[in-house]
C-alpha cells in the first residue's frame, strides 16, 4: 500500500533542505508511514522546532505523533527524527500524556518523568549490528508499552518513603538546579513565566490542587492536521492570534510587493522574447529557403539563357546559309530542298499534277522543235513529234481519268 | 540557440516566513505587537528572507539571460543572418530581372533569325528564284536544239529540255497553289 501522492510529496520537500541522510531518511519515515499512517497505529507526521534538552537549541524537525491503546488507554507517543538520522543523531522519543482525557505520564523502566523514552535499542543505534529503523523502533516502543504501560487514569500519587512534604510556597521560583527551559522540550518563550508542562516535572511533583487550573490552561490534545504550521500548534493563544495577524499581513504585504510587479513583467518579457525569437527564426528559414529556391531558378535560367544564346547563334550561321542556298537549312547538317516543303494535298492530286506538268512540258518541247524545223533536221523532228503526240495522249487520257475520279471540270 | 529561453516564473506566494527568526520569536508580546503594526518592518522582515532573496536573484538572472538572448541571440544572430539573407535575396532578384532582360533581348533576336531564315516570304522569293532558275536552265537546252548535229544529239537535248520544263511547270504549279494557300508541309 503505497502512501497519498500529497504527503509523499510533502515529505520529500521536507527532507530535502534539511535532512543529511536524505535518501535514508525518506525510505524510513515512507516505510513507517506505509504501515501506520492513519492505520495500525494510526501515526501522523507533520514538522515541529524541538527544543533539545541537553544544549537548549532549536531546530525544524519531524515529528511523527500517534497514540498507542493499552486498555483503553491512550499512550500518546512522538518520534522525532533528527537531522543527522540515522547514522549521526538518534530518534528521540517521547510518552506525551493527554491529561484532558485525564492520562498521566508514570516513569517506568524505559520511560522518565519527562516521558522520555529510553531503550537498549536507542543506546545500540547503529553503533552495533542490528536492524535499525523506525518500524523496529515502533515495535520496540510498543512491546515496552505493552509490559510497562507508562500512562495512568488520574494524577499519579508521588511516592515517598519519608515524611510529608511541606506545602509548596504560591508563587515560590522553581527550586530545580536545571534551567526550566532544559527541562524538556518547550514551545517558544511566552508572556506565560513558567512552561505549561512544568506540573510533569520529576523536580516539582505536582499538588492535586493545581491539577485543575492545568486543565483549563492546557489546550486539549487533538491530532492535528499533517500539514500542521507552527502558528496553529502555538500554545499560547495570544501569539497565537498575532502569529495569524502576523501572517496575514505578511500576505497582504507580499500580495503588493514590487516583486509581483518583476514577476509579471520579467514573464511578459520572456513570452515577447520567445515570440520574436520563433518568428525570426522562422522568417530566417523562410528566408533561407527562398534564396535557395531562387538560386535553383537562377541556375536554370542561366542554362536556358546560354542554350538560348547557342540557338541564336546557330540561327546566325543558318541565316548566312540560307541566303545562297535553294535548300532550306535547319541546322549545319540538315536541309530540306525547297520542292519539299510545298506538298500536294493528297497522292492522286501529286500525280494529276506531275501528268499536268508534263502535258505543259512536252507541249513546250513541240513547241521548241516547231521553232527549229529545218532541212537537215526534219526527219528527227518529225519522230520525236510523233513520240510526243503519243506521249501526250496518254497523258491526257490519264488526266482525264484523274479528273474524273476527282469529280473535276475538264 | 546557445542561450535557451528561461521558463515563466511562478509567482512568490510562499516566502517561508514561518518559523520565525529567533530574534523576533524572542521578543515580548508588547514588542512583537510593535512590530507587526509597523508595516515596514514586516517588508524588511519579508525583503531579508532566504526564499524572497532567492526570487529576487531569478528574477534579475532571468532578465539577464533574456538581454543576452536579446543582444546575442536575436541582434547579432538572426537579425544579422535575416539581413544578409534580404541582400542575399534581393541580389538574386536582380540577377534575374537581368537574365529576364537578357532572354528578352536573345528572344527578339531569335524572331527575327527565324523569320530571315524561315518565313513564307523569304521562302516563296526563294521559290521564285528556283523556278527562274529552272527556266533559264531549260531555256538554255532550247538553245541548243539548233546546234544539234546529229539525232541522237538532238534526242538528248529534247529530253533534257522537257524534264527541266516538266520541273519548272512543276514548280511553277506549286508557287501558285502556296499563294492560292491550298498546299501543306512543311510550311
Amino acid at each position: 500500500m503505497s502512501l497519498p501522492q500529497s504527503v509523499s510529496n510533502w515529505l520529500y520537500n521536507v527532507i530535502q533542505p534539511l535532512y543529511i541522510h536524505k535518501q535514508i531518511v525518506y525510505t524510513h519515515i515512507y516505510q513507517f508511514l506505509q504501515l501506520h499512517f492513519k492505520k495500525k497505529l494510526n501515526f501522523k507526521i507533520r514538522t515541529q522546532i524541538h527544543t533539545f534538552i541537553e544544549s537548549g537549541q532549536s531546530q525544524l524537525l519531524i515529528n511523527l505523533f500517534g497514540i498507542i491503546y493499552i486498555d483503553q488507554i491512550g499512550v500518546p507517543v512522538e518520534i522525532w527524527i533528527p537531522l543527522g538520522y540515522p547514522f549521526d543523531d538518534v530518534p528521540i522519543v517521547y510518552i506525551k500524556p493527554d491529561h484532558a482525557k485525564n492520562w498521566y505520564l508514570i516513569p517506568t523502566n524505559h520511560v522518565d518523568m519527562q516521558g522520555i523514552f529510553y531503550h537498549p535499542y536507542l543506546t545500540k543505534w547503529y553503533k552495533e549490528n542490528g536492524d535499525f529503523n523506525l518500524i523496529e523502533l515502533i515495535n520496540v516502543i510498543h512491546r515496552s508499552i505493552l509490559n510497562e504501560c507508562p500512562i495512568t487514569l488520574g494524577p499519579p500519587v508521588p511516592k515517598t518513603c519519608g515524611p510529608a512534604l511541606p506545602p509548596k510556597p504560591i508563587k515560590s521560583p522553581p527550586t530545580s538546579t536545571i534551567p526550566l527551559k532544559y527541562q524538556q522540550p518547550l514551545p517558544i518563550p511566552t508572556i506565560s513565566p513558567y512552561p505549561k508542562e512544568i506540573s510533569t516535572s520529576p523536580i516539582l511533583p505536582k499538588p492535586n490542587t493545581q491539577v485543575a487550573n492545568i486543565k483549563e490552561h492546557k489546550p486539549e490534545y487533538k491530532p492535528p492536521d499533517i500539514m500542521d504550521s507552527e502558528i496553529e500548534n502555538h500554545p499560547n493563544p495570544q501569539r497565537k492570534e498575532l502569529l495569524i495577524q502576523l501572517s496575514n499581513k505578511i500576505n497582504e504585504i507580499l500580495s503588493q510587493d514590487q516583486i509581483n510587479q518583476d514577476i509579471n513583467f520579467t514573464n511578459e518579457n520572456i513570452k515577447k522574447v520567445d515570440a520574436l525569437y520563433n518568428q525570426l527564426n522562422h522568417h530566417c528559414q523562410q528566408a533561407a529557403a527562398n534564396s535557395e529556391n531562387l538560386e535553383t531558378h537562377i541556375n536554370y535560367l542561366s542554362t536556358q539563357l546560354t542554350n538560348l544564346t547557342n540557338l541564336n547563334q546557330e540561327l546566325t550561321k543558318l541565316d548566312r546559309i540560307n541566303q545562297d542556298s535553294d535548300e532550306i537549312h535547319i541546322n549545319q547538317t540538315c536541309s530540306l530542298s525547297l520542292d519539299d516543303i510545298i506538298i500536294p494535298d493528297s497522292p492522286l492530286v501529286k500525280q494529276l499534277y506531275e501528268v499536268v506538268c508534263e502535258i505543259k512540258s512536252i507541249k513546250d518541247t513541240i513547241e521548241l522543235i516547231n521553232q527549229n524545223v529545218n532541212d537537215k533536221n526534219l526527219e528527227y523532228c518529225v519522230k520525236s513529234i510523233r513520240n510526243l503526240g503519243r506521249q501526250l495522249f496518254w497523258l491526257e487520257l490519264t488526266k482525264n481519268e484523274i479528273a474524273y475520279i476527282m469529280n473535276l471540270q475538264v | 540557440m546557445t542561450t535557451k529561453i528561461p521558463d515563466l516564473l511562478s509567482n512568490l506566494t510562499d516566502v517561508s516566513a514561518f518559523p520565525l527568526h529567533k530574534q523576533l520569536e524572542l521578543l515580548p508580546t508588547n514588542d512583537f505587537k510593535e512590530f507587526i503594526e509597523n508595516p515596514e518592518l514586516i517588508e524588511s522582515y519579508i525583503h531579508q528572507l532566504t526564499k524572497y532573496k532567492e526570487k529576487v536573484e531569478k528574477v534579475q538572472s532571468t532578465l539577464s539571460t533574456l538581454k543576452i538572448i536579446l543582444n546575442e541571440e536575436i541582434h547579432q544572430n538572426l537579425i544579422t543572418k535575416y539581413q544578409q539573407l534580404t541582400k542575399k535575396i534581393n541580389s538574386q532578384i536582380s540577377t534575374i530581372r537581368q537574365i529576364y532582360q537578357e532572354f528578352q533581348n536573345l528572344e527578339t533576336v531569335q524572331y527575327q533569325l527565324f523569320s530571315s531564315n524561315f518565313n513564307q516570304d523569304f521562302l516563296k522569293y526563294k521559290m521564285k528564284k528556283l523556278i527562274e532558275k529552272t527556266n533559264i536552265e531549260s531555256n538554255e537546252f532550247g538553245k541548243k536544239l539548233s546546234k544539234a548535229t546529229n539525232e541522237n544529239e538532238f534526242n538528248n537535248i529534247i529530253n533534257q529540255y522537257k524534264d527541266t520544263r516538266a520541273k519548272y511547270h512543276f514548280r511553277q504549279e506549286k508557287l501558285n497553289r502556296w499563294e492560292e494557300e491550298r498546299v501543306s508541309g512543311f510550311i
